[in-house]
């Protein structure tokens, strides 16, 4: 964080400074960055080019987000709350759902995923040289970890799930395979049919934890 | 070694055989600075050399940059990955879980053999072209294999037949790629187990278990 001169804001004008900047991301910078991903990696991004394509002024991308880390940070959060939702589907599944109960969650997934297919590599990336994008990525995982371990967890119970495995270390594995197999599989467009790409991640969250 | 014969019958030094040399010097010079905690990414090319016993002109006789002695380390640890993986593809019959779960340990224990090394190349990657080429053609390799054992085991019928057998490879084979790099490094033995086991219990049951529709029904509700 840098230096800020001016006093702490009080709770009051907090909280409307974080409405105006999750309002800043949700409806200008994330779709601007996603647009601009599609051309450029994000080091290679300048401010100037995303305050242009999201149409707002400089001096607000400024106040409100400071450097192009901070920002790419705040659009973290803001997909991954879109997609943990998404995914809340799948953790909320009865213990005798049925495998198309786990399609039918999958491709949700997998729908809010792909418009920040680009935005999620780039943080990936960026992960693995800025601390502070890192602190909060594993963070993220960590969190969507649990709940796939409290999914087995609960699936084991009712009976329907191994229990030759470990809940949070199955939920490890699986967790880092999505995440990174919606991000290379976003790499390679057109080289796996969808259907058969969704088919495979079914198969193996259902067939390796039934 | 013909072509090696007729070089040196020139008068030449064996410069291939020099550099291989080199190469394994610098490589176990590279893996106990990262073991100390210096990152590949930082070190010079100096205290390299210093380490592995050359000077930095000998260095640049035989490499052109530390990316380009990063290739030749990858190439070779991304070979006996491959290795070790290959004994799982080359199966032509069902492996016990016992057993897979044994050959899983080995592609582990490689892994964690080059973590710390790893984890820096592959952290390097994301800016390096060349180093990010080179895994995702390993990527490429290893996927196509495991889609082959997957459609040769559902012909010889051990594997369960509606799993599609490319799309499946790939997204195990990211799986694995992931989790080494995320959850190996830095394990310790009991942990290490843990992780084997259960990844070889998911990779077991997704290609020898029964189908999924059969799956289901064999669990009627809440089993």
């Amino acid at each position: 964080m840098p230096a800020v001169s001016s006093p702490e804001p009080t709770p009051a004008t907090r909280s409307r400074r974080e409405l105006e900047r999750s309002r800043l991301v949700t409806q200008h910078l994330l779709p601007a960055v996603d647009r601009l991903l599609a051309g450029e990696t994000y080091p290679a991004l300048t401010v100037e080019q995303i305050v242009v394509e999201a149409a707002i002024s400089r001096s607000t991308f400024y106040k409100y987000f400071g450097d192009k880390a901070t920002l790419l940070q705040a659009l973290l959060s803001e997909v991954m709350a879109d997609i943990f939702q998404a995914t809340q589907r799948l953790w909320q599944l009865a213990p005798d759902a049925s495998p198309d109960d786990l399609r039918d969650a999958f491709r949700g997934i997998f729908a809010t995923h792909a418009p920040h297919a680009n935005l999620m590599r780039a943080i990936a990336d960026a992960a693995s040289h800025d601390p502070a994008t890192e602190r909060e990525f594993l963070a993220l995982i960590e969190s969507g970890t649990a709940n796939n371990a409290e999914y087995i967890r609960a699936g084991q119970k009712a009976g329907v799930l191994r229990s030759d495995l470990d809940p949070l270390v199955a939920a490890q594995w699986l967790t880092w395979m999505v995440e990174h197999s919606l991000a290379q599989g976003s790499l390679r467009p057109g080289e796996f049919d969808p259907e058969r790409f969704l088919q495979a991640a079914v198969a193996i969250f259902w067939k390796g934890l039934h | 070694m013909t072509d090696a014969g007729w070089r040196s019958s020139r008068g030449r030094p064996d410069s291939r055989g020099r550099r291989a040399d080199i190469r394994e010097r610098l490589i176990a010079a590279v893996e106990s600075l990262a073991a100390e905690g210096v990152s590949y990414s930082t070190v010079t090319v100096e205290r390299l050399a210093a380490t592995a016993g050359i000077s930095r002109a000998t260095f640049y006789i035989y490499f052109e940059s530390k990316a380009d002695l990063a290739e030749a380390w990858l190439s070779e640890t991304l070979h006996d990955l491959a290795t070790a993986a290959s004994r799982w593809q080359q199966l032509d019959a069902m492996p016990s879980l016992d057993r897979l779960t044994l050959l899983v340990g080995d592609v582990l224990d490689v892994y964690a053999a080059h973590a710390a090394l790893l984890v820096a190349v592959q952290t390097e990657a994301t800016q390096h072209s060349g180093l990010r080429h080179q895994l995702a053609e390993a990527a490429d390799v290893a996927i196509a294999a495991i889609g082959e054992h997957i459609a040769a085991g559902q012909v010889a019928g051990h594997v369960d037949p509606s799993i599609p057998p490319r799309e499946t490879a790939a997204w195990l084979y990211w799986m694995v790629e992931r989790g080494m790099r995320q959850l190996v490094s830095g394990a310790d033995v009991a942990r290490k187990r843990e992780l084997r086991d259960n990844l070889a219990s998911i990779l077991w049951h997704v290609l020898h278990g029964p189908p999924m529709a059969a799956a289901a029904s064999a669990h009627p509700a809440a089993g």
